[in-house]
């Protein structure tokens, strides 16, 4: 059996707008198949991290590859997929519209992938039905379902997900989870979350930022155990709790 | 890919029922409207002229202005001004017949104008007047001639001097008055046309910055699209929607054109060069307003702020080179004023001024160079591009 190899390399990334550091010396690498999650506190770095990795934001210094290529030219190779935090589909078209335009831009051109990538998001974002509606019509969960369903029906090498839960109920977000941990292994998954146990239960592996910088790396259970905490959000806390004490 | 962004951006757009409403079907409506109403006050509402007569003796000349008027298409009361508010009143008065049909008095007329009349009563009145003094004066002379024993041609004396009219355009060509017509014509349209193309600067800002609103721009910057895509995409939507929506501008045009003899005089033919010259224009300024649009949305980033001053900004750039087109003759520019050619949209008019004129090479030149300036400012835009900038501006 080969190991994993990393499909995400990061390498001393760093960015400063108006001279106000946003990330400072952050290094890490994600491997194929995992799920790796990306958690802090409000302004710690994560979105604009993110936002790097899917070729939105290019000024920053320090090395980023996805599968050996800047992400600017992995966007445009559609290697990524991306959904950021506050992002909604478009309301006035349908479901399956919706899906359909965003399968026509990754399959290049080709009518079998499109289907393919089509009947992929509405196995994904199983809204029966309600598929054939105009999205205006949906609850926020079924959006976040549908936004979810988008980004991953494409077969992506990474896909990028910016809080893929937040702001939901109990049961879209439980739907979302498993969704998400239903591509371990077949998908590369990159996410933020707030949620320090959703992120416990998703995530091969965690990254903590706190104010542009890396606290901590490693697998949600040797973190824990680092810290001599019950969990990760206690982990969290301490670790936030002893950076910011600094 | 870009067919795949247009046939979205159909879908969405055509399923926005206000935006249809407010920017498609209303404007479609509201010229030809305008166009109406023009047309009902000039057939329903003919000038109307009262003439009263004061002496019995008066009853030839009364019946010359009356004929005159009513050939002239007003409508004309005869001593029975209670029921009507007439345009023009004209009193001829008690003695009026005896002075003018003496040899050395002078006749008079008093003539009421209502104010803010619109009609063209008064024009119609002063002329059958003219006509009668004009005939008139030819009686006296004829009638001194006889009794001078002189003979003499009264035409002649009456007008000694007749004036004879040429035109020439600017580059010293003989031409007609119907081209010095089609010139004047020609500017009310270039007056018109800039107006007709600023939905595309709505459509175009709403295009992208509406996306960032909605929330989905992020997304469709992070997927395989590339600047160039998304900008054409942006720009063919938002050209097709400016067509659209000023088909009701065009309609306001042609009706324009068939009632601007009424307006202007005649106008001779409308060729069918000249309509082609006048779409050109039409399809320059959506492309000219497209192509500043973008590059200002680019340049100053994707804010609702920066769309009302690109709006503000694109506005004034139109409405002086629509005020150019009526004050200033193209044909010959001198310094500072030829300085004009660099604002944008000046271009377009002149370019179509000069194809009136003749100029046809120089118009070429100029539409031309409008053509190449917006393409370059197009590319420049796709290569300027920063989705960093457009999202977090």
């Amino acid at each position: 059996m080969t190991e994993p190899q990393p499909i995400v390399s990061v390498t001393s990334l760093t960015r400063e707008v108006d001279g106000r550091l946003i990330l400072h010396d952050v290094n890490f690498n994600v491997l194929s198949g995992e799920i790796f999650g990306i958690v802090g506190p409000n302004g710690a770095g994560k979105t604009t991290t993110l936002r790097i990795l899917a070729g939105i934001i290019t000024k920053y210094e320090g090395s980023v590859t996805i599968h050996g290529n800047t992400p600017r030219r992995a966007k445009e190779q559609g290697l990524i997929s991306y959904m950021p935090e506050d992002s909604f589909p478009y309301d006035r078209l349908t479901g399956l519209e919706n899906l359909e335009f965003y399968a026509k831009l990754y399959a290049g051109g080709q009518k079998e992938r499109i289907e393919e990538f089509v009947e992929r998001g509405i196995k994904i974002a199983s809204l029966g039905q309600r598929i054939y509606d105009k999205v205006s019509g949906y609850s926020r969960g079924m959006k976040r379902r549908l936004l979810i369903a988008r980004t991953l029906m494409v077969h992506p090498v990474v896909a990028i997900l910016d809080e893929p839960t937040s702001s939901l109920d109990v049961e879209s977000a439980v739907r979302i989870r498993n969704t998400i941990r239903s591509m371990s292994g077949k998908s590369t998954v990159i996410l933020s979350s707030h949620n320090l146990l959703e992120v416990e239960y998703l995530c091969d592996r965690v990254m903590m930022l706190n104010m542009g910088r890396q606290i901590i790396i490693g697998k949600p259970r040797e973190i824990v155990e680092l810290t001599r905490a019950g969990n990760l959000e206690e982990s969290f806390l301490k670790l936030i709790g002893e950076g910011n004490d600094k | 890919m870009i067919s795949d962004l247009v046939r979205k951006e159909w879908l969405d757009l055509k399923r926005d029922r206000r935006l249809l409403l407010t920017s498609i079907l209303l404007p479609m409506l509201l010229l030809p409207l305008v166009g109406a109403i023009i047309y009902a006050s000039v057939a329903s509402q003919p000038p109307i002229v009262l003439l009263i007569n004061n002496d019995t003796a008066n009853i030839p000349y009364v019946n010359f202005l009356e004929k005159y008027a009513e050939q002239q298409g007003a409508k004309v009361y005869l001593n029975n001004g209670s029921s009507v508010v007439p345009d023009v009143e004209v009193i001829f008065p008690s003695g009026f017949a005896q002075n003018i049909s003496s040899m050395n008095s002078t006749a008079y007329v008093e003539e009421i104008t209502l104010v803010s009349s619109q009609s063209d009563a008064v024009n119609i009145v002063n002329d059958g007047l003219y006509k009668l003094a004009v005939n008139v004066s030819l009686t006296r002379i004829s009638t001194l001639s006889r009794e001078a024993h002189t003979p003499v041609n009264p035409e002649a004396v009456r007008d000694p001097l007749v004036l004879k009219l040429g035109y020439i355009s600017p580059e010293k060509r003989p031409t007609t008055g119907s081209v010095e017509r089609l010139g004047q014509l020609t500017r009310v349209v270039s007056l018109i046309l800039f107006p007709a193309a600023t939905p595309v600067i709505f459509f175009l800002t709403d295009g992208i910055l509406g996306e960032k609103e909605r929330k989905t721009l992020e997304a469709l910057l992070a997927s395989p699209v590339s600047p160039f895509e998304l900008v054409i995409s942006k720009l063919v939507i938002a050209m097709m929607l400016g067509i659209i929506s000023s088909l009701g501008d065009l309609l306001g045009l042609v009706a324009f054109s068939f009632f601007a003899p009424l307006l202007v005089g005649n106008i001779g033919e409308l060729s069918l060069s000249l309509a082609g010259m006048v779409s050109i224009a039409y399809l320059l300024m959506i492309l000219l307003t497209g192509s500043i649009s973008l590059l200002l949305l680019v340049l100053m980033g994707g804010s609702q702020r920066n769309a009302q001053l690109i709006n503000f900004l694109v506005t004034g750039f139109g409405m002086l080179a629509s005020f150019s087109a009526l004050i200033l003759n193209f044909g010959s520019l001198g310094f500072p004023l030829v300085l004009v050619y660099f604002i944008p949209y000046v271009q377009i008019v002149a370019g179509l001024l000069d194809f009136v004129f003749g100029l046809g090479t120089q118009s070429l030149i100029l539409l031309l160079s409008t053509f190449l300036v917006s393409v370059l400012l197009i590319y420049t835009t796709t290569r300027l591009l920063d989705p960093e900038r457009l999202i977090l501006r």
